[in-house]
């Protein structure tokens, strides 16, 4: 595994999917249950996406932000302040993300 | 109401107010800032408010009575709203300590002594445990926690729709930690006002409100000043030892249930969304204003006042721009200037304003 990104990590745990590139509501469609979601920061557009995402990914953000607040309450891992994720990562890539350390890692 | 001597609860404000807006980015806050829109009619906000203050006063009404309508959340949050706004428009200190006293015994007339603003971790009104303790709690397993922690999540953005992200405290708040022994801890989550008609057009969202009871073992919960910002330490999934929910004061006891007023706050979060974001810039601007009032209403009414926003405080904001408003904020480059460059606008014992040097 490579470590692609290093973010903060904002909610605790590790988890594994592909990546899903998300700008807005118009992704709902082709979002999958246990993607990774990846955007600049979360808004209520993508409420239903976050509820099916194995772990969120953000350019931006921190410990008190919407992706960061409410992966807690979902128990799933969050890592923000990753800035480059949104043009590193790209769809379909394996990642692994872990929400303490804030490192992502892309995994084969 | 006794007057005290050097207001010292606002060196514990200050300290929590650090705290907590120092852990926020907020650049992720959206459509915008209330640093960008409130300044734009900081003076007649004031003046609105002013008539909360002095009715109260006039009319001799204890802070007891007037507290349910302005929960802790609302009383910590706007507290810091307005005195950013007595600093921007310049108020003599008299009278803003007069306004932050009002906050300070709403708050005080509500909640457990110890931790008014969150400075230890808690959100803790005055609620008779033992009375919830006795109502029926559903058993938690991973999958409820998992379907709860969904629930809360549509309900956390469409208040984020309805009242953007700066003043959605009218629609999520969070109370506790409240020990219950054996490591246990009861955690209560609000989400009301998710239908407000006085502020947008009516959707068909599933509860006006919901209020979510969940007991954690094993599971440290923490809230800031600002009580949706909820933090775990332990495993909140496998932590829930019960639950129990209520959608508009009736229980609701099927996962089923659950995922179904789920689904139908996420869709209409989602389309409410939508909706600000379509707001051209000014409408988006007289929108802060009415929410801002608003959330104010139970209050107004209780003291015999209209709530609604007056014409100077709409007529106040016409032909400016949320950048005109960012541009009252002259905060300095460096780290330590600038945390104390906020201290001092915080505080409203100093004479000090966004234009000071």
């Amino acid at each position: 595994m490579k470590k692609i990104l290093k973010g903060l990590g904002t909610s605790p745990g590790q988890a594994r999917g592909k990546v899903r590139m998300v700008c807005g509501a118009e992704d709902e469609g082709r979002f999958l249950d246990g993607e990774v979601l990846v955007t600049r920061i979360t808004d209520p557009t993508m409420v239903l996406m976050m509820n099916r995402a194995a772990a969120i990914v953000c350019d931006i953000g921190g410990m008190t932000s919407h992706p960061s607040i409410l992966s807690r309450e979902m128990g799933i891992p969050c890592v923000v302040a990753a800035k480059t994720a949104t043009s590193k990562l790209k769809d379909g890539q394996e990642v692994l993300v872990d929400g303490k350390t804030g490192d992502v890692f892309l995994v084969g | 109401m006794a007057k005290p001597a050097t207001y010292s609860w606002l060196d514990e404000f200050l300290e929590a107010m650090e705290a907590s807006l120092g852990a926020m980015d907020l650049s992720t806050l959206q459509p915008t800032s209330w640093r960008h829109s409130q300044p734009l009619n900081a003076a007649e906000w004031l003046e609105w408010f002013d008539r909360i203050v002095q009715t109260r006063k006039e009319k001799n009404i204890p802070f007891e009575k007037i507290a349910p309508h302005l929960p802790p959340d609302l009383c910590r949050e706007h507290l810091f709203f307005t005195i950013e706004d007595l600093k921007t428009a310049h108020w003599p200190k008299e009278k803003r300590l007069e306004t932050a006293e009002f906050f300070h015994q709403t708050l005080a007339a509500q909640m457990e002594p110890g931790d008014l603003f969150g400075l230890r971790g808690t959100t803790k009104p005055r609620f008779d445990v033992p009375a919830i303790m006795r109502k029926k709690f559903r058993q938690g397993t991973p999958e409820a926690a998992r379907a709860l922690g969904k629930l809360y999540n549509a309900a956390y953005n469409i208040g984020a729709a309805l009242y953007l992200d700066y003043y959605m405290g009218n629609a999520i708040e969070n109370y506790g930690p409240y020990p219950l022994g054996d490591g246990r801890i009861l955690v209560v989550k609000e989400m009301r006002h998710l239908r407000p008609t006085e502020l947008w057009p009516a959707r068909s969202t599933a509860a006006d409100r919901l209020r979510l009871y969940c007991v954690y073992e094993d599971v440290k919960f923490a809230t800031d000043l600002i009580a949706c910002h909820t933090f775990y330490q332990g495993d909140p999934i496998a932590g829930l030892k019960s639950w129990r929910l209520e959608k508009d004061g009736k229980a609701v006891t099927d996962l089923a249930e659950v995922e179904s007023i789920m689904r139908s706050v996420a869709e209409n979060g989602r389309d409410q969304w939508l909706e600000v974001t379509r707001l051209p810039q000014a409408q988006l601007i007289q929108k802060t204003n009415l929410i801002r009032c608003f959330i104010f209403k139970p209050l107004c009414e209780a003291l015999g006042l209209d709530w609604k926003p007056t014409r100077r405080l709409l007529k106040a904001v016409e032909g400016k721009t949320l950048e005109d408003g960012w541009k009252t904020w002259n905060p300095p480059k460096t780290e330590k200037a600038r945390k104390t460059y906020w201290r001092k606008i915080w505080d409203p014992r100093v004479d000090f304003y966004p234009d000071s040097r």
